[in-house]
């Protein structure tokens, strides 16, 4: 006569709750949750169903579960790299081309860039340069570097959303892009010589200049990663 | 005793789940297993991985929650391989800002960024069938107004369409996710008739823009939709200034 309540449901309501209370400053990130015997007894619900909501919780970044004697599950914020991860493999499942990604991260540098050119003090524009010192003392192409560029160069326009969503969209690109530039150190080479342009020129607040630099810059990227796949 | 290899091979390591839903999660995405596609049942899943029910049950649930399956109940059930869609990954996205102390104006000023970049793409590709979907929601949205039946649906209805005819997947993909996430940042507080007929005048207006293949005026009228009511004309004036020299893009992705 009934239809049974599906424990996907009832996870998914834990679920909401739980997050309602991270909404509503209740959980803030570094905070415990309640052990999942006593998650059961609070919300009158199976362990099934607890175990369920904290998995899903940490698939979504949530929450972090630590192992051992001062383990247990922990609120946490999602990275950005999850973000990536998920509009990844949302792009590639739905056929978008490599090019229209570019073109997307393309929207976002730009922006970035000349936020940077308006924006960035002094010190952020020392440590762009502090980054491409490193870069030319490691002498090869450093593909951590260079993601520490752009990490940098996001941060000099003093808007977080415009650095977590420029984050997010990096990863899908980013491992085709480093087997590309390892199998051609030459082109490792001429990024490194672009970043230093880029810097120069937010230095100087020449948003034309830089902006000339970085599609040129980020179009190489379109090309490398179209041959890559 | 040998065996047919399966599609997955077993684990070895601590956090067995996660390993288990990294392996499901390479095979969607690598096209091994197909959108609409049964995996096997927990318990054959659980043979081919070498680990038990309860691990199995704990990676299919993070892959649920990734938006990569979705667990059916009934005779004909099971876990079935989905496509992610962008209110999936908004959420995610949503969960990060709020966690993450972004202010709303910095949000405003990411939405600029996108929007902007996305309705220049727009005048340059627009097809008549864009057009005409953006015609009809404008007819559309007059009707609703003078029935006082407007909502703010209809509103992110014209933001989508923009987006599709920027004929970019990506770009379609982010505005999904904005309009999941963004929606529950609401930046103006006041959303009455007076407001409501504000937006269907301006977006009357980016429309014109984009049948005239204007992008600067497409531009110029998108930035003061998307600043109205939020006091920070003057923070992106010279922003916007820099954008107003922009040359317009090619037709078609580089």
């Amino acid at each position: 006569m009934f239809e049974p309540v599906s424990t996907g449901r009832v996870s998914g309501e834990i679920v909401s709750r739980i997050k309602g209370a991270i909404r509503a400053g209740e959980l803030a990130p570094g905070d415990q949750l309640p052990a999942e015997r006593d998650l059961t007894k609070q919300l009158g619900v199976s362990r099934v169903s607890v175990r369920d909501a904290l998995r899903m919780l940490e698939a979504n970044g949530l929450i972090e579960v630590r192992v051992g004697a001062r383990g247990g599950a922990f609120v946490t914020a999602p990275a950005p790299q999850l973000v990536g991860e998920g509009f990844a493999d949302m792009l590639l499942l739905a056929d978008v081309d490599a090019a229209h990604v570019t073109e997307v991260r393309m929207i976002f540098e730009l922006g970035l860039l000349d936020l940077a050119c308006l924006r960035a003090t002094e010190a952020d524009v020392a440590r762009l340069h502090d980054v491409c010192d490193r870069a030319d003392a490691a002498g090869a192409y450093d593909p951590v570097l260079s993601a520490e560029f752009h990490a940098q160069l996001a941060r000099c326009s003093h808007n977080d959303a415009l650095v977590l969503f420029a984050e997010a969209l990096r990863a899908p690109l980013a491992s085709s892009l480093h087997a590309a530039r390892a199998a051609d150190p030459e082109a490792g080479r001429v990024a490194s010589l672009e970043h230093r342009a880029i810097a120069v020129a937010v230095g100087a607040r020449d948003a034309v200049t830089a902006r000339r630099i970085m599609a040129e810059h980020l179009g190489r990227t379109a090309s490398r990663v179209q041959h890559a796949s | 005793m040998a065996r047919e290899p399966g599609l997955f091979a077993p684990i070895s390591v601590a956090r067995a789940s996660t390993s288990i839903a990294d392996q499901i999660r390479q095979a969607i995405v690598t096209g091994k297993l197909d959108q609409g596609e049964r995996l096997p049942p927990e318990r054959e899943l659980a043979e081919q991985f070498g680990v038990s029910r309860v691990t199995v049950r704990d990676a299919l649930r993070a892959l649920e929650a990734m938006g990569l399956i979705e667990v059916r109940v009934g005779a004909r059930g099971g876990a079935f391989v989905t496509v992610p869609t962008g209110s999936i990954v908004g959420q995610t996205m949503s969960d990060m800002m709020m966690m993450s102390a972004v202010t709303p104006e910095d949000i405003v000023e990411a939405r600029l960024v996108v929007e902007l970049g996305t309705v220049t793409l727009a005048c340059a590709r627009a097809t008549d069938e864009d057009l005409a979907a953006l015609n009809d929601l404008a007819a559309r949205s007059q009707t609703a107004l003078a029935g006082k039946t407007y909502t703010r649906e209809l509103s992110w209805d014209f933001h989508a369409l923009v987006a599709k005819a920027a004929h970019n997947g990506a770009i379609e993909g982010l505005t999904s996710s904005f309009r999941s996430s963004l929606s529950m940042h609401p930046i103006r507080t006041r959303e009455g008739a007076k407001a409501y007929a504000l937006t269907v005048e301006e977006h009357a207006t980016i429309l014109e823009a984009i049948v005239a293949r204007d992008g600067s005026t497409a531009r110029r009228e998108m930035s003061k939709h998307l600043l109205r009511g939020t006091n920070l004309e003057k923070r992106e004036s010279e922003l916007l200034e820099l954008w107003a020299a922009q040359p317009s893009p090619s037709r078609r992705a580089r």
